[in-house]
């Protein structure tokens, strides 16, 4: 009977050793690992040439590294072009951005303000790139800004006004899209295919909300047998448009 | 302790065994994970400040500690969330510092390799630190960055605390559950332990009733099957002992009657007060009353020695045993008046001639006596079996009373027990016929009706030939 009563207790403090157990491990085992966690050491050896410099003319992966950046440096000069070269190319993109309404409206801009910047990407691998930042003050406190690629002195991106008239000195005319989103949408689109050195530009609207609308441009062009593809935002609201942004 | 008990004990610490080794093992995998996304997120923030710090060295040319400072500063603006503090310097001292808490580096490294390792801040946070170094113009500079992974170590004690109200939850819900569904399993063997000691206090007729399925219910009806042989068995057992003191009383009553002669004749020849004639005639009793005492005795040894024999059965054709005990009796019983008649089937079959002559001589004496002198007939029919034989003799006597059927092979019953000591009977005829027929596998059977006769079927079954 003795030896019967003893079994029980036994019994009963086993399982609540098991109990106890199941209910500490996870913590324990934590601590472990955590003593090992702040002896360890990693050491990484390709730590120095991990960033690279885009200097190579791909349209389209300098289009997606300035979508996907991450960090902006301002530079004191650019790489290839200077700041007067600079300025004659945003401006000339920006007139061919938007020929369609130029002889309409005859607005000129003025010089745009422009800063190089060095934007850095965010995927490891990191890739880097230089841009130019051309702004033109509207004096009601929204900025149009265009964004040129310094190694090409393409337009890789573009925000502004589409309708009201904003700058009326300099020899740059502007004029504004007039029409519904859609046909705004495609006077881009066609802006791209004259622009751009693709093959083909594709326009598909995504979404519409009080945000406006959404349309994704796909670019396509052949590459060695290839066809590459890439996609590019477009937002339109309110006379505000919104290129790869 | 209960089955039950000791079932929910059982899983309940298996259980918790499970469920902590599961627990530990998802906690610190998640928690292993995430830190090697952070790590790779710190380790690419940190390729990144250095990569920058190249190119725009590149772009414009070697760079002064004020150019240097600025893009650093542009760069920790921008890149909050990727580090908590980041710190460049040189052997001459420190060029830009980011962050409120102090970055430990572990020692210098070299250029062109990263050091990542795990460390405690001054304010007891956990961070973790990446350190390396640049050439710039001949002159090493050293870069160490931290990464705040406090949150990460939160949210693994997050985890832990969660995990422990889940467990003590699912150990109360285990024990509860357990325990009930140990006393539902273990209710049937509750029930089986009653029937038990009900059986054992002598309530043989108590069964269980579980009629599920599974090895429980086996165990039940393997139970139920056992009690109910043992029931049939205790009942054997108690009708042997009551046979066996019927025998005894029967014995003792046999000897007694025989022995009360002898000893009362017996003293009267003693006396020497009977005459000539008178002795003779004491004396015959005497004589009489020793030799039903002799034959009751040989009766008796021959049923003993039949119950412990082996026997050996040989080929035989019981239409042969038949005619031959009929040739024999036939013409004493047609002074009797009586009509022997045999319809016997030919064959052979396996048995003991001595001992089946001695069962159709008992039993045709049995006929004889139940015509009580009148005459009549007895048939003697036998009919050949695949396994032996079937011997049919009947008579057109008296017949035997209803009540008085089961108990006639029992040893000294007697239906008519003055008619039979009469007859010279000693009432053990039938229970060597019996004992005769179970030693060849068989049985014996009787069918009668007062008044018109009776019929014994006895079967053999000794094997075929």
């Amino acid at each position: 009977m003795k030896r019967m009563k003893i079994s029980n207790i036994l019994a009963v403090l086993c399982t609540l050793l098991l109990v106890a157990a199941g209910a500490c491990l996870p913590q324990v085992v934590s601590r472990l690992l955590d003593r090992r966690l702040w002896r360890e050491t990693t050491k990484r050896e390709d730590a120095y040439v991990s960033l690279l410099l885009s200097q190579t003319p791909d349209l389209f992966r300098t289009l997606e590294l300035f979508r996907t950046q991450r960090s902006e440096i301002l530079l004191s000069e650019g790489y290839r072009m200077t700041e007067q070269e600079v300025k004659n190319a945003a401006a000339g993109a920006l007139t061919e951005f938007l020929t369609p309404a130029l002889q309409e409206d005859g607005a000129v801009y003025v010089h745009p303000k422009v800063t190089p910047v060095l934007l850095t990407g965010g995927e490891a691998p990191a890739l880097s790139g230089v841009f130019w930042r051309c702004v033109w003050e509207d004096g009601v406190g929204e900025d149009e800004v265009l964004w040129l690629d310094d190694e090409s002195g393409k337009m890789v991106a573009y925000e502004g006004y589409l309708r009201q008239p904003t700058f009326v000195e300099s020899e740059y005319l502007i004029a504004y899209a007039v029409g519904t989103p859609e046909d705004a949408a495609r006077q881009v689109a066609e802006f791209c295919r004259r622009y751009y050195p693709v093959d083909d530009v594709q326009l598909a609207l995504e979404k519409t909300d009080v945000d406006g609308e959404r349309y994704s441009l796909v670019l396509s062009k052949d590459s060695d047998g290839r066809t590459e593809t890439c996609s590019v935002p477009l937002g339109l609201r309110d006379g505000w448009i919104s290129f790869n942004f | 302790m209960k089955l039950s008990v000791k079932l929910t004990l059982c899983m309940l610490g298996l259980l918790s065994l499970l469920f902590g080794i599961g627990g530990s093992l998802l906690i610190s995998t998640s928690f292993q994970v995430t830190l090697e996304r952070e790590k790779e997120g710190a380790y690419n923030a940190y390729q990144m400040v250095l990569g920058t710090l190249q190119v725009v060295n590149s772009i414009q040319g070697p760079s002064d500690y004020e150019e240097i400072s600025q893009t650093l500063e542009q760069l920790s603006r921008q890149n909050a969330g990727s580090f908590s503090s980041l710190r460049l310097y040189s052997d001459a001292g420190p060029i830009y510092e980011y962050g409120s808490k102090p970055v430990s580096s572990g020692g210098k490294a070299l250029p062109g390799s990263c050091t990542i390792r795990c460390a405690r801040g001054g304010d007891g946070a956990r961070l973790l630190t990446l350190s390396g170094a640049l050439q710039a113009g001949g002159e090493t500079l050293y870069l160490d960055m931290a990464r705040d992974i406090s949150p990460l170590f939160a949210s693994r004690h997050t985890q832990q605390q969660i995990y422990l109200l889940v467990f003590l939850l699912m150990a109360a819900l285990c024990a509860l559950l357990s325990y009930s569904i140990s006393r539902v399993l273990t209710r049937p063997l509750v029930r089986l332990s009653k029937v038990s000691r009900a059986i054992a206090k002598g309530e043989l007729s108590s069964r269980a009733d579980i009629r599920t399925g599974d090895e429980i219910g086996l165990l039940a009806r393997d139970f139920n099957a056992m009690a109910g042989a043992l029931e049939e068995k205790i009942a054997q057992l108690r009708e042997a002992v009551e046979r066996q003191e019927r025998f005894v009383g029967s014995f003792a009553h046999e000897m007694k009657t025989p022995m009360t002669s002898i000893i009362g004749y017996a003293d009267l020849i003693r006396g020497q007060t009977l005459s000539a004639g008178e002795q003779a005639e004491a004396a015959n009793y005497i004589v009489s009353e020793g030799k039903r005492l002799e034959n009751l005795s040989q009766k008796l040894l021959e049923l003993l020695v039949l119950k412990n024999t082996e026997m050996t059965f040989s080929k035989a054709r019981p239409a042969a045993l038949i005619g031959g005990l009929a040739a024999r009796l036939g013409p004493v019983y047609e002074r009797q008046g009586i009509v022997l008649s045999c319809v016997c089937g030919e064959g052979e079959c396996l048995l003991e001639p001595e001992l089946i002559k001695s069962l159709l001589i008992n039993l045709l004496d049995n006929a004889r006596k139940a015509l009580e002198g009148k005459g009549g007939r007895i048939t003697v029919r036998a009919v050949m079996l695949p396994d032996g034989c079937e011997i049919i003799i009947a008579d057109d006597g008296r017949g035997i009373p209803p009540e008085a059927l089961e108990h006639l092979t029992e040893a000294f019953y007697r239906v008519d027990r003055s008619r039979a000591r009469q007859q010279g009977g000693v009432g053990l005829g039938l229970a060597l016929c019996r004992e005769i027929a179970n030693l060849h596998g068989g049985s014996l059977h009787f069918d009668s009706r007062p008044g018109e006769g009776t019929t014994v079927t006895v079967k053999l079954r000794g094997g075929a030939a």
